[in-house]
């Protein structure tokens, strides 16, 4: 193909039609010289309205996981609930010391709780007194209740004091969710501790019954009751 | 004397001096080429104020390799005069005569059709033009009233040499077209 064409015909026609094209106006310059502030004042709104789009991008696009962590007053952690629960039990023991205070305010006459063995035995009325004695005594005892001489016969050994405690500030402490391995650990945890008090309470009663018996010059059944887990 | 090269680079660094000069040195030309298509003489000079802005903006994308200075400047207004006429015109479904695609016809043909002198002929010219559309008739202004380079044409209205030889072909072949019919 021609890079050119003559085409004179069409050339002529287009030269006069635009024949008479008007001139740029002289007030041109000034006109653009006045516009030309626009140029800056355009820039400024569009660097502002820039500086709005990032901003908001970056919060749409802000990563979820930094936000503060949800607080959930109404449900506490399942470990601070079990050892809250547990705490309550183990202060009611070592508070209020139940045990003392059924000693103390029942008399020693009074038949307060049947033991099976107890009940089962029907020796003669000069040892009934003994009998239910041994009976209030198979409630464990504390120190104070046993006397010097027993102490010293049986041993240090007394009803396992809880010694966990647990402060204001491990209460206020948002301990996460755990994962069902691990508390069902926590839960067997709190069942040998549970466990081993017992065992202690009845290991205690054996040997008190076995030193009344052995006062009395009587034999008596010892339970052979084995906790296995 | 600033250089093209200077000129562009006083307006990258905003400078009132360089863009003064580019406007003192192109701005004729620019709305030379508007005026041609918009009638309104304050129209044309707002569009050429728009070209300048637009061009003072951009600046940063100018690639002396691809085109010189003037010819990007042509670019920014061929586009903004194009979307003014689009903006301002009515949409006009113009009834082509398809026959004229299937005339097979050489360029030395329609050149020595389109070059006879005859002022009847250049008087239906004149109105054929003023018929086309838009983008063909500032085509067809760029090639015979400023005589641009094809190139150069392609540079503004954004296409190839090739294309735009093709374009130019059927528009010749339809004011020839047309010409016969009224013959």
């Amino acid at each position: 193909m021609k890079e050119r064409f003559k085409d004179t015909d069409l050339r002529e026609a287009l030269r006069r039609q635009y024949a008479d094209t008007p001139q740029l106006p002289a007030e041109f310059m000034d006109r653009m010289q006045r516009r030309k502030p626009a140029l800056r004042h355009r820039t400024l709104p569009l660097f502002i309205s820039g500086i709005a789009a990032s901003i908001l991008i970056a919060f749409l696009l802000w990563p979820k996981g930094e936000e503060a962590p949800i607080v959930q007053p109404e449900q506490k952690p399942i470990l601070v609930q079990q050892t809250e629960e547990t705490q309550s039990v183990e202060d009611e023991v070592v508070t209020n010391e139940p045990v003392k205070v059924v000693a103390e305010a029942r008399p020693l006459v009074k038949p307060a709780k049947k033991h099976k063995h107890a009940t089962k035995q029907k020796e003669p009325d000069e040892a009934s007194d003994l009998q239910k004695r041994i009976a209030e005594l198979t409630i464990v005892p504390t120190s104070a209740d046993l006397g010097p001489n027993t102490l010293r016969l049986i041993g240090t050994k007394e009803p396992k004091a809880i010694t966990t405690s647990i402060t204001e500030e491990d209460k206020e402490e948002s301990v996460p969710p755990i994962s069902p391995e691990r508390q069902a650990l926590v839960d067997i945890f709190l069942a040998e501790e549970a466990l081993q008090v017992v065992y202690e309470q009845q290991a205690q009663t054996e040997e008190l019954r076995a030193f009344v018996a052995d006062l009395e010059g009587k034999e008596i059944e010892t339970s052979h009751f084995i906790i296995a887990f | 004397m600033q250089t093209e090269k200077q000129i562009v680079e006083s307006v990258r660094k905003g400078e009132r001096e360089g863009q003064d000069e580019m406007l003192r040195r192109y701005a004729n030309q620019v709305f030379a080429m508007i005026v041609k298509q918009v009638p309104d003489v304050m129209d044309a000079q707002e569009l050429t104020q728009d070209t300048f802005l637009k061009a003072f903006r951009n600046i940063e994308r100018y690639n002396d390799r691809l085109s010189s200075l003037s010819t990007w400047l042509c670019r920014i207004a061929y586009r903004l005069t194009l979307d003014s006429l689009k903006r301002r015109r009515p949409i006009v479904v113009s009834l082509e005569d398809y026959s004229v695609w299937q005339t097979d016809i050489s360029d030395e043909e329609l050149e020595a059709a389109l070059s006879t002198g005859n002022e009847k002929r250049i008087e239906k010219l004149q109105e054929l033009v003023q018929q086309l559309p838009d983008e063909e008739r500032m085509l067809l202004t760029l090639y015979y009233f400023d005589d641009l380079p094809l190139k150069e044409i392609a540079y503004i209205i954004g296409t190839d040499a090739k294309a735009l030889a093709v374009r130019l072909y059927r528009i010749r072949k339809k004011l020839y077209k047309s010409l016969t019919i009224e013959h």
